[in-house]
């Protein structure tokens, strides 16, 4: 929602003041959870088909040469400063990026509350979730952030700047996100958490395993009835049997018409009823054909069943299974015309 | 008299692009029937027929922006379609053992990597490759991708379903 966004500007003038201000913007929420979901909701319009996730278990490796690499990423050690403009970036420019970046990046955002969070992994510190304790450290951090957004303000480029995060391994890590400036980040920022192993693999694990959970619950979403199981094996088996059903059911539906041999008619009339029987409305695209559909669907298909069982009528040896049926196909030309001033017709009864 | 306007289709979704060029070859594919259409073999034949042009369309509607969908149409182009010779059919299924079992290494190795850390690598290891052989193209994906392209081949084969079986009810009331 657009209420993040302002919020974000104010802080990137007044670092100093960033936390008052963060407190005064989400009053009820003092946790860092709570801060997690505010920014959610901005960036769930913005992702695409990834869920907001209450990702408050993630940690973004510091250091982007991990598998993480892999995926397309690159990381940025410095947290805090960068969280914001993260989110900003996504929340102005979605597009931006690259499909693949966009879609991992959302992948891991979304996994980390909508990448609201700034992570920032110090080596020997562990994250702490409340707000008590951020305020105490918050000087620190600041001073630590401007140092930092500095040098991060070099743009979208996937530099690892993992040695800079180590040269401030001095201050304790937050997880707030702090503003500094508007930029467009492609890193994910990792913390560790409180009681948490710190090195970069478990981190990069960690981030990639909510990624996962969180296609996972999109998954859950997709496939029907998966809401009661809960483990992770048990899902995936629920998707494979549900894709191998779909398949199944994707060859059953293909042998079934190829044995039921097309009557006469096929593609203008076929398109035009199962056009109209659709349940789900997508946006109203008017093309000419569809505007003479004004009576309830059921009439349409009346109509279309009516003709194809009339048709036959003009060809004597009208049986399904017949030889006939292949001459009837060829004046089905001449058919459409007339199935279309019908269609015509009965659109104006009504 | 009020104007009744039913919902309309949005001509560009993934639903009518589908159904547009499904029923565009299935209407080939009939027009193609010979004289003898109720042996079974004639209909096995159209069978396979209507079910790869089944896999063509949807492959077709979504284009290549997804994985599966370029797997799936590669895998359509070169599978033999039953006239070609047999001298190329083994080439073509040399050239995909290759590259199964060049995927396979893939998969081994990027399994080895889910393994080695956390408990998550170990819990998908068994399942993720039974998806990667359901999903096509996806032997050589990493997890989070292959969830990925499940997710949307989840959704396409719905719509496949829906739309044919539309077609099917409507054939065979």
């Amino acid at each position: 929602m657009n209420r993040a966004l302002p919020e974000t500007l104010q802080w990137q003038q007044q670092q100093q003041s960033y936390f008052s201000e963060l407190s005064g913007v989400f009053p009820s929420q003092t946790s860092y959870l709570c801060f997690d979901g505010g920014f959610m909701s901005s960036d769930s319009v913005v992702t695409r088909e990834v869920k907001p996730d209450n990702g408050l278990e993630t940690a973004w490796p510091e250091q982007g040469k991990l598998e993480m690499g892999s995926f397309g990423f690159e990381f940025e050690p410095c947290g805090p400063s960068y969280n914001m403009n993260y989110a900003i970036s996504r929340t102005s420019s979605c597009p931006l990026a690259a499909a693949e970046l966009v879609s991992g990046k959302m992948g891991s955002g979304s996994a980390v509350g909508s990448g609201n969070e700034s992570f920032k992994k110090r080596k020997a510190d562990k994250l702490q979730n409340s707000k008590a304790v951020v305020e105490d450290d918050s000087m620190k951090k600041i001073k630590a952030y401007e140092e930092e957004g500095e040098s991060k303000i070099t743009g979208p480029s996937n530099s690892n700047k993992s040695k800079h995060k180590k040269e401030n391994s001095t201050d304790t890590s937050k997880e707030n996100s702090k503003v500094s400036e508007v930029q467009k980040p492609d890193y994910i920022h990792v913390r560790a958490r409180r009681g948490q192993a710190t090195d970069s693999h478990s981190l990069a694990e960690r981030v990639r395993r909510e990624k996962i959970s969180e296609r996972m619950k999109y998954l859950q979403d997709l496939v029907p009835g998966c809401n009661k199981i809960t483990g992770k094996a048990g899902m995936l088996d629920e998707i494979i049997n549900y894709v191998q059903s779909l398949q199944r059911q994707v060859e059953f539906l293909s042998m079934k018409l190829a044995a039921v041999n097309p009557r006469l008619d096929f593609n203008i009339d076929n398109l035009f009823t199962k056009v109209e029987e659709f349940p789900t409305v997508q946006e109203v695209a008017n093309p000419i054909h569809y505007q003479h559909f004004n009576p309830a669907q059921e009439v349409v298909s009346e109509t279309a069943l009516r003709r194809t069982i009339s048709a036959p009528v003009t060809i004597p040896d009208a049986s399904f299974l017949d030889s006939s049926c292949f001459a009837q196909i060829q004046p089905s030309a001449a058919w459409d015309d007339v199935e279309l001033q019908n269609l015509y017709n009965v659109g104006r009864f009504h | 008299m009020n104007k009744y306007n039913p919902p309309r289709m949005n001509p560009s979704s993934l639903r009518s692009r589908f159904a547009t060029r499904f029923l565009r070859t299935l209407s080939k594919i009939n027009a193609q029937k010979p004289t003898s259409s109720s042996s079974p073999t004639e209909i096995f034949r159209r069978y396979r027929r209507i079910k790869a042009a089944a896999d063509k369309s949807m492959a077709y509607s979504v284009r290549s922006r997804r994985t599966w969908s370029r797997a799936m149409l590669w895998k359509l182009r070169t599978r033999p379609c039953g006239r070609r010779s047999v001298k190329t059919s083994t080439i073509i299924k040399s050239r995909e053992a290759r590259k199964t079992r060049h995927e396979k290494q893939n998969k081994n190795t990027t399994t080895t990597t889910t393994t080695t850390t956390g408990e998550d690598g170990v819990v998908f290891g068994v399942e993720a490759d039974e998806l990667r052989e359901l999903v096509p193209g996806g032997e050589a994906m990493d997890l989070y991708n292959l969830l990925d392209e499940t997710a949307h081949y989840i959704k396409c084969l719905t719509t496949q379903v829906q739309v044919m079986k539309k077609i099917a009810d409507f054939y065979s009331p």
